[in-house]
């Protein structure tokens, strides 16, 4: 009885508070991983300086990093929110693994 | 979120635009000051008033206070003068047991300049990434967080708009809660591009702090070695311990300025000045060119040879320049600058309308309905910035003049005084809400806006109707900019009196006027 009237009072603050993990952690996460793939996929297929490899995937970072925040309250609920940041993540981490 | 796409991007912009809005208000109108840094630095030390020198008039005389004072140096840097602020040109220098050493030196004379101790520009420049009172790197993540959060409020508010090009084009004054929201709508669009530029290249400025992951899958040791070969740094060279008289910089200066189409230099740094291994980087001025990624000339000290250029003048780092030195606006003329400070004000207030219009949205429904704690606290905190700010800026700039030339500590407690009005600007705002606290604030910020260039002629030699006809440009155009400000704080005074008394007047005004003028109360 006690978990139901409580129910509608922690849910959609402990809700606001999954997005706001999701954005601030995901979204570097995010911003990080893609930065990386740029980085790597440069260095090992074209004849980029390292550092320059670096920079350029580093310069689109809070781009990502913005999109996945916005995805992260954009999405219907917080179970999309995560699933649309760790998909993307999953899927660069695959190549990011093979090239390092 | 519940509801629509629209709807959550709406209410995303409402909250993160709350929680970070004051600092971002600080932020925004520090760095909109900082487009006058060099300026405001020169109006902060009246007692330096040094014609223009040539660079290698300038260069010889830092030379000649090194070789006096830190001969024994393993290195020496130079700023030379800047032409927006020809009297300051600062040297350090680094012993062998690597302590460092600096000084202002006269660009003619050779000699130490005297002058009031005062941190002038540099403080409002250092405040908007630094804060104050904190260590710079937990500040810097701390602005860096804000800024994130401005990029992310900036997206969902234009996502949020459904008619952005219309709303451009709609002001309904005097409708309250309208009113603000087309006020905050119409600065937010007249200057989209700006926002959306110097938040995202405010984050480049700082990136190798933000993102200090990136190098690891080519640079697994992660020490210097990816910002050095970013920037193109080349390391200092070994000392011989042989020594060798260093060569003349005048022909140095002339190679290296024909490399970069007849620009200045900006910085000459001097490898073991006095030894045979001694090295000369002559880097180019950067107000020369908008990107800001350094362009170098390397001579051999003792014998003056061009050895080779250094910097990174690659696609990815040249791209990065232009990011970045579009934030810092280095090579804005006048009129640009002008223009840049201008949207940087509009920038300002988009933050100040923003948060005004989060109190609007929630005033009681009812007159005699009592507001709620976090209504009044925010009603609060935006008063201590919108106004508050300014007048401790202000209050700083009287500092300057106020405080004892000689006394101890001085520039540190011309900020202290900065930071005195700001809170009292907050207890006043929390003390006594309501609109006659705000006419009184925005009347003394007038005031002393106003009585600036009074004070500033009565205790300097460098006073509005002299300065006027010896073409003393830095000054007439500060004391200018002061009687400017003072004139639009009192015109919003007496705006704000005038709605205020009609909506005493008529009751069918009140009943509009109400819902305008509350969040101010």
């Amino acid at each position: 009885m006690m978990s139901f009237t409580m129910r509608p009072a922690w849910r959609p603050a402990l809700a606001v508070l999954s997005r706001l993990i999701a954005a601030l952690f995901g979204g570097y996460g995010l911003a990080v991983l893609s930065g990386w793939l740029i980085t790597l996929l440069l260095a090992h297929f074209t004849d980029t300086p390292r550092a320059d490899a670096v920079l350029t995937g580093m310069l689109p970072g809070f781009l990502v990093y913005a999109c996945a925040a916005l995805w992260a309250f954009a999405a219907r609920d917080s179970l999309r929110a995560w699933l649309g940041l760790l998909v993307p993540a999953a899927l660069m981490a695959l190549p990011v693994w093979l090239l390092w | 979120m519940k509801g629509s796409f629209r709807q959550s991007m709406a209410w995303l912009h409402t909250w993160s635009g709350l929680v970070v809005g004051w600092l971002l208000f600080m932020i925004f109108l520090s760095g909109t000051a900082t487009y006058f840094r060099q300026e405001i630095s020169q109006w902060m030390r009246p007692e330096l008033n040094v014609p223009v020198v040539s660079t290698e008039a300038a260069l010889d005389s830092a030379t000649r206070y090194l070789n006096t004072h830190a001969a024994d140096a393993t290195r020496w840097f130079i700023r030379l003068p800047d032409p927006r602020n020809p009297a300051e040109m600062f040297a350090f220098w680094e012993h062998p047991d690597g302590s460092f050493g600096d000084a202002l030196i006269h660009p003619q004379t050779g000699d130490t300049l005297t002058v009031r101790d005062t941190r002038g520009g540099e403080f409002f420049y250092r405040l908007h990434f630094d804060l104050h009172y904190m260590p710079a790197i937990p500040a810097r993540l701390i602005v860096g967080l804000c800024a994130m959060i401005m990029l992310i409020a900036l997206i969902s508010g234009i996502i949020t708009h459904k008619k952005i090009f219309k709303e451009f084009f709609t002001f309904r004054p005097g409708k309250g809660q309208r009113s603000w929201l087309d006020a905050h709508n119409a600065l937010a669009v007249l200057s989209l591009p700006y926002h959306l530029v110097i938040t995202y290249t405010g984050l480049l400025t700082l990136i190798f702090l933000y993102l200090p992951f990136n190098p690891q899958p080519l640079y697994p040791e992660a020490d210097r070695t990816f910002f050095n070969e970013a920037v193109g740094h080349l390391p200092a060279p070994e000392a011989t311990g042989e020594a060798a008289a260093l060569a003349d910089f005048a022909p140095m200066l002339t190679t290296a300025s024909a490399r970069w189409e007849g620009a200045d230099a900006g910085i000459v740094t001097v490898h073991h000045p006095g030894d045979r291994a001694a090295r000369v980087d002559i880097q180019r001025l950067d107000s020369s060119r908008i990107a800001f990624n350094p362009q170098v000339a390397v001579f051999n000290g003792v014998t003056g040879e061009f050895v080779r250029a250094a910097g990174n003048p690659s696609a990815a780092a040249t791209t990065f320049g232009v990011l970045y030195g579009l934030h810092i606006a280095r090579f804005a003329e006048p009129a640009l600058r002008l223009l840049l400070c201008l949207a940087g004000l509009a920038g300002t207030a988009m933050i100040g309308t923003g948060l005004v219009l989060w109190v609007v949205k929630r005033q009681p429904k009812q007159a005699g309905q009592r507001q709620p704690f976090g209504v009044r606290l925010v009603t609060a905190l935006n008063r201590a910035v919108v106004i508050g700010l300014p007048t401790a800026m202000v209050s700083y700039f009287w500092a300057n003049r106020l405080l004892p030339v000689d006394m101890a500590q001085r520039a540190e407690w011309e900020i202290h005084l900065f930071f005195i009005v700001w809170t009292l600007g907050l207890l006043f705002a929390w003390l006594r809400p309501g609109l006659r606290g705000w006419l009184a604030q925005l009347w003394l910020t007038a005031a002393l806006c106003a009585l600036l260039p009074l004070v500033n002629a009565l205790t300097t030699s460098r006073g509005l109707p002299g300065t006027l006809m010896q073409g003393d440009s830095a000054f007439v155009w500060f004391d200018a900019a002061m009687l400017a400000l003072s004139a639009l704080l009192a015109v919003t005074a007496r705006y704000l009196q005038r709605r205020a008394r009609q909506a005493r007047r008529s009751p069918a005004q009140r009943a509009r006027n109400a819902t305008s003028l509350e969040p101010l109360s």
